[in-house]
This record gives structure tokens, C-alpha cells and sequence, in this order.
């Protein structure tokens, strides 16, 4: 029983953030600055030195970050439109 | 300049040669005398000298010395003025070409050469790595190593493979374990879904403070330690994941589903069941509020079961809330002060079966303070961090567990953004067994 209800349990997550994901499936902006209007450099301070210190923007190529950066924002949790300003920024800087 | 030069003794040398022979002429006209051998071959050895003096001009003007933005104006206007310009002008034309050509060449070698770097294909290499020496009072004392690579590859914008490897020295053998391996797909701008083994969301230290150039410490709290582990550090399974904005403020959110732990003989769980024995699945979660800049509060959650010895069904709950708090001021710190703690709960059903017929409730967590005098101004500080923490566990009260609390001061240094080495001293009390207090040095660095 219990197993079963973990099991519907996961589902009407997964449901609900599907369902969410559908909602939010609009077209995203490609802006440098993200929703809340905080540029790329306020959002790379803001969010990269939460757990660690920050790395100079010229420790990578605009390529390697575009991958760090992708990888980062899943760890984050960021929002599309923070992980590409935060990539702007960087790649703008390096 | 210099190429002017040339020009101009090329000319004066043809013209006093042709004026030696102008002149020879006119003496023999005037004289009415032949030369004598020696004269004519004097006059030939001279003018043999002469050609190989202009061969020697000519070679010269066609292999031109490297041309600077401010000589280029200057030898442009000679050229154009000398009566024998015309081939050394098609050799410089020849050369720009020759240069033009060359630059076109670099230019698509370094596109070339960018295209096959790290990462431009999709996949970079980072990672940590440390090596350290613990002296305990109880505990063997000795040095300690690991290196963790993480690959990652960059399969679409939308696509991304993750994978961490453990490398560690454990007693007599290496030890090699797989952190995490996930493929993430990237639904849009606020949903991730994962497959794999990733790190457990609900574990905010395991997931985001535990690697060594991120931990502030030299080792992990008690609740995060084999054998007294109350969360798992990894999930094998399926999480939805993302970060969504409330306004001002964000929100973020990790859902799994995922093999759940086993039971050991003592009680305690084995969250590395990979071949998920009983069949059970773990559900669980975390989601957390980040209302301003540098503080975010979390609670998590997990859910499973587990077959006890006996193959009976208990259920396992496991409840986690976690607060981080990070602020930077020049005018009131003079540097940076970071808090973070958690704090979980595990309670495990009462087994029926006579070993195990203890009340299963687990609890822990830790609180630390770190200062880094960062903004100070004063050289010989604003590389160096003090840390304290404080960590403790409480486990079911049978003769195989103790409860356990520990008081660490460290000193880190930063030897760079991503490099520091720390030195920390170990308070340990433990009630029911030898406490091991500990001098600790660890070196690590982020790659």
C-alpha cells in the first residue's frame, strides 16, 4: 500500500511540473537581463558566490562556459534567463 | 628608409658605371691609345666588381626587411620614383600578397585550433582535487588523498550529460566511486528532468557545500559521514528540478524519484542499494526560498522503506531544513561573513524483529560561521578565513550507536579563487565512547 502510494505520489509530481512545464513553454527571452531585471554581473555575484568563490571570468573560453554554465544551472536551480545573463556577462569579461 | 637607400646606390652605381665607360671612351678618343692587357683587365676586374656589387643591391631590394606602419608610407614613394622600381614594385606586391595570404592561413588555423579546444565541442573537464594529514587522539592518524574529475558534455543547448568520478586512497586499496552521472534535458527556462545518479537534492550540503575547495572545513559533519549518513549524498533515479522568480524574490524546487535505501543488521541504512533489493522506491525532495540577495531557507524531504531482517516493511521518513546566509560590506565587516546550517530528521518504523525492536530515530546537523576579512585593505588578511562549526548527531539509543557532538575552529588561507589550505582542531565529545579529538591539515583546489 505504501509502496503504491509513493508511486502515485511521484506521479502527481511529476504531473504538476509538467503541467507547469507546459505553462511556461513560451518562447524564451534571449535578453541579457533576466526576469527580476538584475544584469549579468549582479546575477553572477549574487548566485555563484552563495557556495563558492567565484571564478575569474577568464579561467574559461566562451565555449567552456557556455557548458559550465549549463551545468551550473542545473546544480543552481537558475532560471534560464539568470544562467544566459550570468553567460553574457562572463564572456563578455574573459 | 632602407629601402631607399638601396635604391639610391643601385643607381649611383649604374650611373658611375656608365659613366666609367663614358669616360674610357673619351680617352681613347682623345688619346688614340690601345689599353694595355693590364689596364683591360683591370677595368674588367672592376667592372665584374661593380655587377656583383648591383647583383648583390638587387638580392637585397627583392628580400626586404620586415615593414612597420610607419616605414610603409615612406617606401611607397621611392618606388615610385626610381627608373629600375618597376620589378622590385611587382616583388613588394608579390609579398603583400604573400603576407595577405599568410594572415588568411593564421586566421583559419586559430578558428581550427579554437573549434578543437576544450569545451568547443561540448565537453569540458573540472573538477577538485586535495591531499591532507590528520592527526586524531583516538583515531589513526596518517595523510589522505582524493581527486574527484567531473566531465561534463554539452550534448544540444538543451542537453547536457554529467558525470563525477571518485578517486580516494581507503586502507590498502583506491578507492573509485561514481558520485553522479546524470543526463539532464532542459524542458525550458524553469524545468529540468534529469536521469541517472545525481546528487541528492534533498541534502543541501551534499548537493552544493560538499566538494573540498567549496567545504570550508577539512571534513564533512557528522550527519554527512558514512555509517552515520542520515541523507543520502546521491539518488539513482528521475528528478524534475528548476528555479522559478516570485517577483523581487526566487524560488527553487528538486522532485525524485529514486532507488531506495536497505536496511542494515543494526538499524542503521545503506543508501548505496544500487540493485534496490526490496524493490521500494525513494520519493523526495527539496524546495527552498530566496527572498534577498545571499539567504536562502530550504526544507526537504524524503520518503522510502525498507525490509528489516526479518522481511518486514518499514517505513522511513526523513525531513531536512537548511538555512544559508552570505553577506559582503567594506563599511561593516571589512570583508564577508557566510552561515550555513542543517538540520535533519529520520525516523524509521519500530521493526518487530528482536534486534531491531528499538525506537529508529536519528537526528542532526551543524551550524558554522565563517568571516573573511576580504575587503579590509590589509594584504597580510584578506587572503586568510576563520571558520567555526559546530556539529552533532543523536542516534537510537541501543549499545551500537552514541550521540556525538563536535566543536571545530578553522584557519583557511587562499592561495588562489579556487585553491586554499586549511587548518582546523577538533573538539570531540561522545557519550559512550573515546572522544578523538583532531588536528587537521588539508590542501585542495578547484579545477
Amino acid at each position: 500500500m505504501f509502496k503504491f502510494n509513493k508511486i502515485k505520489l511521484a506521479i502527481g509530481l511529476s504531473a504538476i511540473f509538467l503541467l507547469l512545464a507546459a505553462c511556461n513553454s513560451t518562447v524564451p527571452s534571449r535578453s541579457s537581463v533576466s526576469a527580476n531585471q538584475k544584469t549579468g554581473v549582479q546575477l553572477w555575484a549574487d548566485n555563484c558566490s552563495r557556495c563558492h568563490n567565484m571564478r575569474p571570468p577568464d579561467s574559461y573560453s566562451d565555449a567552456q562556459w557556455d557548458v559550465a554554465i549549463l551545468h551550473m544551472r542545473i546544480r543552481a536551480n537558475l532560471s534560464g534567463a539568470d544562467a544566459r545573463a550570468i553567460a553574457e556577462y562572463l564572456k563578455a569579461a574573459n | 628608409m632602407k629601402n631607399l637607400f638601396i635604391y639610391g646606390v643601385t643607381g649611383i652605381s649604374l650611373l658611375f658605371f656608365n659613366a666609367g665607360e663614358m669616360a674610357y671612351a673619351v680617352d681613347i678618343s682623345n688619346n688614340e691609345q690601345y689599353v694595355s692587357k693590364k689596364q683591360y683587365d683591370e677595368l674588367k676586374g672592376e667592372m665584374q666588381k661593380l655587377k656583383e656589387q648591383v647583383q648583390l643591391l638587387l638580392q637585397q631590394q627583392s628580400q626586404p626587411p620586415p615593414i612597420t606602419a610607419t616605414q610603409q608610407p615612406v617606401i611607397n614613394q621611392p618606388v615610385q620614383q626610381l627608373p629600375i622600381a618597376s620589378q622590385p614594385v611587382k616583388q613588394q606586391e608579390k609579398t603583400d600578397q604573400d603576407i595577405a595570404k599568410l594572415q588568411e592561413e593564421v586566421e583559419t588555423l586559430k578558428v581550427k585550433n579554437e573549434a578543437q579546444s576544450d569545451g568547443t565541442t561540448g565537453f569540458l573537464l573540472t573538477g577538485y582535487a586535495y591531499a591532507g594529514y590528520k592527526y586524531g587522539d583516538t583515531s589513526n592518524s596518517g595523510f589522505n588523498v582524493g581527486f574527484n574529475p567531473i566531465f561534463l558534455w554539452k550534448l544540444r543547448d538543451d542537453l547536457i550529460f554529467e558525470g563525477e568520478l571518485e578517486l580516494e586512497l581507503e586502507d590498502d586499496r583506491t578507492h573509485v566511486g561514481l558520485e553522479f552521472a546524470q543526463l539532464s534535458y532542459l524542458l525550458n527556462d524553469y524545468v529540468t528532468i534529469g536521469a541517472g545518479q545525481f546528487l541528492n537534492p534533498s541534502n543541501y550540503f551534499g548537493e552544493r557545500l560538499h566538494p573540498t575547495w567549496i567545504n570550508k572545513l577539512p571534513d564533512n559533519p557528522l550527519s554527512m559521514l558514512e555509517g552515520t549518513r542520515l541523507q543520502a549524498g546521491s539518488q539513482l533515479g528521475l528528478q524534475v528540478r528548476g528555479g522559478v522568480p516570485l517577483g523581487a524574490m526566487r524560488g527553487e524546487y528538486a522532485f525524485y524519484v529514486s532507488n531506495g535505501p536497505a536496511m542494515n543488521e543494526d538499524g542503521t541504512l545503506r543508501f548505496n542499494d544500487f540493485s534496490n533489493s526490496n524493490n521500494n522506491v525513494a520519493v523526495g525532495g527539496r524546495v527552498g526560498w530566496l527572498p534577498f540577495t545571499g539567504f536562502s531557507l530550504g526544507y526537504g524531504f524524503e520518503v522510502a522503506s525498507v525490509d528489516d531482517l526479518n522481511g518486514e516493511n518499514l517505513d522511513v521518513i526523513t525531513h531536512s531544513v537548511d538555512f544559508n546566509y552570505l553577506q559582503s560590506s567594506k563599511k561593516y565587516l571589512l570583508g564577508r561573513i557566510d552561515i550555513n546550517a542543517q538540520y535533519a530528521y529520520r525516523q524509521i518504523d519500530r521493526s518487530s524483529s528482536p534486534t531491531l525492536a528499538f525506537n529508529n530515530q536519528s537526528s542532526g546537523g551543524y551550524a558554522q560561521f565563517a568571516y573573511r576579512p576580504s575587503l579590509s585593505g590589509i594584504p597580510l588578511l584578506v587572503d586568510f578565513e576563520s571558520v567555526v562549526r559546530y556539529d552533532w548527531i543523536e542516534l537510537p539509543n541501543t549499545p551500537n550507536f552514541y550521540d556525538e557532538q563536535r566543536w571545530t575552529l578553522g584557519l583557511n588561507y587562499y592561495i588562489a579563487a579556487s585553491t586554499m589550505l586549511k587548518l582546523a582542531y577538533q573538539f570531540d565529545n561522545k557519550q559512550g565512547a573515546l572522544n578523538d579529538n583532531a588536528l587537521i591539515v588539508q590542501i585542495t583546489s578547484g579545477f
